[in-house]
């Protein structure tokens, strides 16, 4: 059974350049490209106005960010290796906490993920290790998990806390035990780059997807594959879950964001706002009964989907 | 692509310094500096014959045949020693210079900084070799190269400041002539001109004649064979200048890898180094638009279906994009290549290059893409019915006057105040004169590049040869440079 979304609105010209990254929280998103600046918009709001921006935040450009589920903290790298922390403050606005530099080289720190309570940052990089930062502890370095050194792509936490997974560009995928910091699982290889890795809401699954052009969904406890899902023509980019588990999102190279039923295993969805690259894509909150989800990419705007009443 | 492999700038401009500072040390260690007791000096090591390049010893391994000695100053009683330090002097600081601003020049662009002390090209030729053999490095290490490395295949007329002309072989890809030697270039039948970051690239295009069988017009095409020595971008900016209201110049194109050397490539013909020195002024050509290799032609049918043609980043190309982004005034946000940026960005995100190769696999091949790159961008020929038109219509628009030419810019040649105008005529014994020595120096620079193409490759015998046979013009070059006078 198809879905049906209806574009709700386009925030036009949203940026100079690219938009790399989207996260959202209950009432915003926060979008990255490759200019200085973080923007912020409203999305309680009809015509989803800039309420923030947070200027010159990553001199040569911002490919990643992220935000705890707790929504009190936030997390960005620029091009240049640097990640900065930021707390939402009482009003709403985000403030500038602290910056990770670590004794980074130029470009190595790459994907990032934060803990539900944002104490704990974890991230991936060009050698491919994951390192974990405790932000209560003024950006400490506490953990180190080594791979082959294939350069880490992505990265994501379960909800729990109790497991980070990693995906690479040699198409190796990682499930790591955060409680024993030991390897849990390395899963079935995609063989090219694996550009997304999400766990789902309950943690029971992981879906990873990127050059191979299809998603793989693998069991979290055994570490078998489960599922693959078809259709993308392109390389995907981004991956997010709706809140309930039951649909995937994805997004791709030729501008197409799809959306997956994990119950059939079928796309029930699809839509292109242009051909230009979808370099990430976001579940909303829900409105009354009714899903939604943002994309954006190389066109510059924001674009927002409804699912159409009655459907 | 990389430049081939060559020690870093950072070892051998620390070579050049330290013996700047043995010579202060020595200046220091005298009770009145003013009035030395001692000479001061630098050690050379050299060869009866000068090794040849490539297969550089070095000092660790001294080979019995070498021999040591030392040029003194103020060396009473021995101006010949003396001119000999201030030379080495001269050419070390130039070198100095071009290290630290990551700039290839050749031996004649030292020369020409100051030849009333060098006196003839040979000099220098000498020297910057024995600094190469006493150092223990290559030549291009110092980033100097023997002549103009660039290639130009094309229709145009070069008249050098000499008063000889040369109707270059449209078919035949030769080396650039030194600006220097330059006085005009008649580019009437050019439409277009191509800078090529690759040698194999360039040399496949200019033989399928895709600067005389082109759909887009006849053209020309240059490449320098990845980064660009001076002589090269000299020439080029020649070419992109016009001194007169109707003359206008042809688009000028830039065809790269996609990857952050290609960009670099290319930002050093338009911008010049990241640091622009006062040089670059006279060197850069604004007007040189990106043809690609661009994400959407490499990528976009790979990102599809396939998987051909692309390579990964290395830590060394990730590194050198955002040191790119970080530093280069034209990457800037809000910066003149605002594009290039994002391309670089893009580079990034997909950690993936592409080389110039990749077009090879598809229809029409590369020389098809850049003809089609070409129409897009600007130039209405789409036929050769149509060029055969436009030609007759310019024919009597202009009536007499066919021959667009471009004269050499005046402080373009003028490297030093002391070079009198060349562009004079029947100006008078000091034209003379100065013609004399341009010759002699010409000459010398023949014999030179002779003695050096000898024990090289196969490759730079090739060269010569094409160079040799481009000198010796045929008979319509007479009948040409006939007409040329007439006019003047």
């Amino acid at each position: 059974m198809s879905k049906q979304y209806l574009t709700t609105h386009t925030i036009d010209h949203a940026h100079p350049t690219d938009i790399f990254s989207l996260s959202t929280t209950a009432s915003q998103i926060l979008s990255s490209s490759g200019s200085s600046s973080i923007q912020v918009h409203s999305t309680n709001q009809p015509d989803f106005p800039l309420f923030q921006t947070l200027d010159n935040a990553h001199k040569l450009g911002c490919h990643h960010t992220a935000i705890s589920r707790n929504e009190q903290v936030a997390a960005s790298v620029g091009f240049g290796g640097e990640i900065k922390i930021w707390a939402a403050q009482d009003d709403g606005r985000w403030g500038e906490r602290t910056e990770i530099v670590d004794g980074n080289k130029a470009g190595e720190i790459w994907a990032i993920v934060l803990s539900e309570d944002g104490q704990y940052l974890a991230a991936t990089s060009f050698d491919g290790r994951i390192n974990v930062w405790d932000n209560l502890a003024n950006g400490a370095k506490i953990r180190e998990f080594e791979t082959k050194g294939s350069f880490g792509m992505s990265i994501d936490l379960s909800v729990d806390g109790r497991f980070t997974a990693s995906g690479h560009e040699n198409g190796g995928i990682y499930i790591f035990n955060n409680d024993t910091g030991r390897l849990f699982h390395s899963l079935p290889s995609l063989v090219r780059p694996v550009r997304a890795v999400a766990f789902s809401p309950r943690g029971t699954l992981l879906a990873a997807a990127g050059d191979s052009r299809m998603i793989a969904l693998y069991d979290v406890s055994s570490g078998d594959q489960v599922a693959t899902l078809t259709g993308h023509r392109g390389w995907i980019f981004s991956l997010d879950w709706s809140d309930t588990g039951e649909y995937l999102l994805s997004g791709a190279f030729d501008g197409k964001a799809k959306v997956w039923s994990i119950e059939q295993r079928t796309c029930v969805a699809t839509h292109t706002e242009t051909e230009k690259t979808l370099w990430s894509v976001k579940w909303l909150p829900k409105v009354g009964k009714n899903e939604g989800f943002a994309t954006a990419g190389a066109n510059r705007s924001i674009s927002f989907y409804r699912e159409a009443a009655g459907g | 692509m990389a430049s081939p492999h060559r020690p870093a700038n950072s070892e051998v401009i620390a070579k050049i310094e330290a013996v700047f500072e043995n010579i202060a040390d020595s200046l220091l260690n005298e009770e009145n500096p003013c009035v030395p007791l001692n000479d001061i000096f630098i050690p050379l090591r050299y060869k009866k014959r000068i090794a040849p390049n490539g297969d550089t010893p070095s000092l660790l391994n001294a080979e019995s045949s070498d021999n040591f000695t030392k040029v003194s100053f103020p060396a009473r009683g021995r101006p010949k020693e003396a001119w000999k330090f201030t030379v080495l002097v001269r050419i070390l600081d130039l070198l100095h210079e071009a290290l630290c601003d990551n700039v290839v020049v050749s031996k004649r662009n030292i020369y020409y900084k100051d030849p009333a002390l060098f006196k003839t090209q040979l000099t220098v030729d000498y020297y910057v070799d024995i600094i190469a053999y006493t150092f223990g490095v290559s030549r291009l290490a110092l980033n100097v190269t023997a002549a103009a490395k660039g290639l130009v295949a094309g229709n145009f007329i070069l008249k050098r400041a000499d008063g000889t002309q040369a109707y270059k072989e449209a078919d035949v890809p030769h080396l650039v002539d030194d600006p220097h030697d330059i006085q005009a270039i008649d580019i009437s039948d050019v439409a277009w001109i191509l800078l090529v970051e690759k040698e194999s690239t360039f040399r496949m295009l200019a033989s399928s004649r895709l600067h005389q069988s082109s759909r887009a017009g006849n053209g020309m095409i240059l490449t320098a064979k990845g980064y660009p020595d001076i002589s090269t971008r000299s020439f080029l900016h020649l070419l992109s200048v016009s001194l007169t209201l109707d003359c206008v110049p042809p688009p000028i194109y830039a065809l790269t890898d996609f990857d952050p050397d290609g960009l670099a490539i290319m930002s050093t013909y338009k911008h010049g180094s990241f640091k622009l020195s006062h040089e670059n002024v006279n060197l850069n050509v604004p007007s040189i638009q990106w043809l690609g290799i661009q994400s959407r032609d490499g990528l976009a049918e790979n990102g599809l279906d396939e998987y051909n043609g692309l390579l990964r980043l290395s830590a060394r190309d990730r590194k050198k994009a955002a040191d790119m982004l970080e530093k280069s005034e034209v990457l800037q946000e809000g910066g003149k290549e605002e594009e290039w940026r994002r391309e670089l960005q893009v580079m990034l995100m997909l950690n993936v290059k592409a080389e110039m190769e990749i077009l090879a696999e598809r229809e029409g091949g590369v020389k098809g893409w850049v003809e089609e790159k070409l129409l897009e961008n600007g130039t209405t020929l789409h036929a050769d019915e149509d060029l055969l038109e436009t030609h007759q219509l310019a024919d009597m628009t202009l009536g007499e006057d066919n021959a667009r030419s471009l004269h050499a810019d005046d402080e373009f040649l003028l490297d030093t105040h002391e070079t009198p105008e060349m562009s004079a005529v029947g100006e008078g014994s000091a034209c003379l004169q100065a013609d004399e020595d341009l010759l002699e120096a010409h000459d010398l620079g023949t014999v030179s590049h002779t003695d050096e193409g000898s024990p090289g490759s196969y490759t730079n015998e090739n060269l010569l040869d094409t160079h040799q046979l481009a000198d010796m013009s045929p008979a319509e070059g007479d009948s040409l440079s006939l007409e040329w006078d007439e006019e003047l």
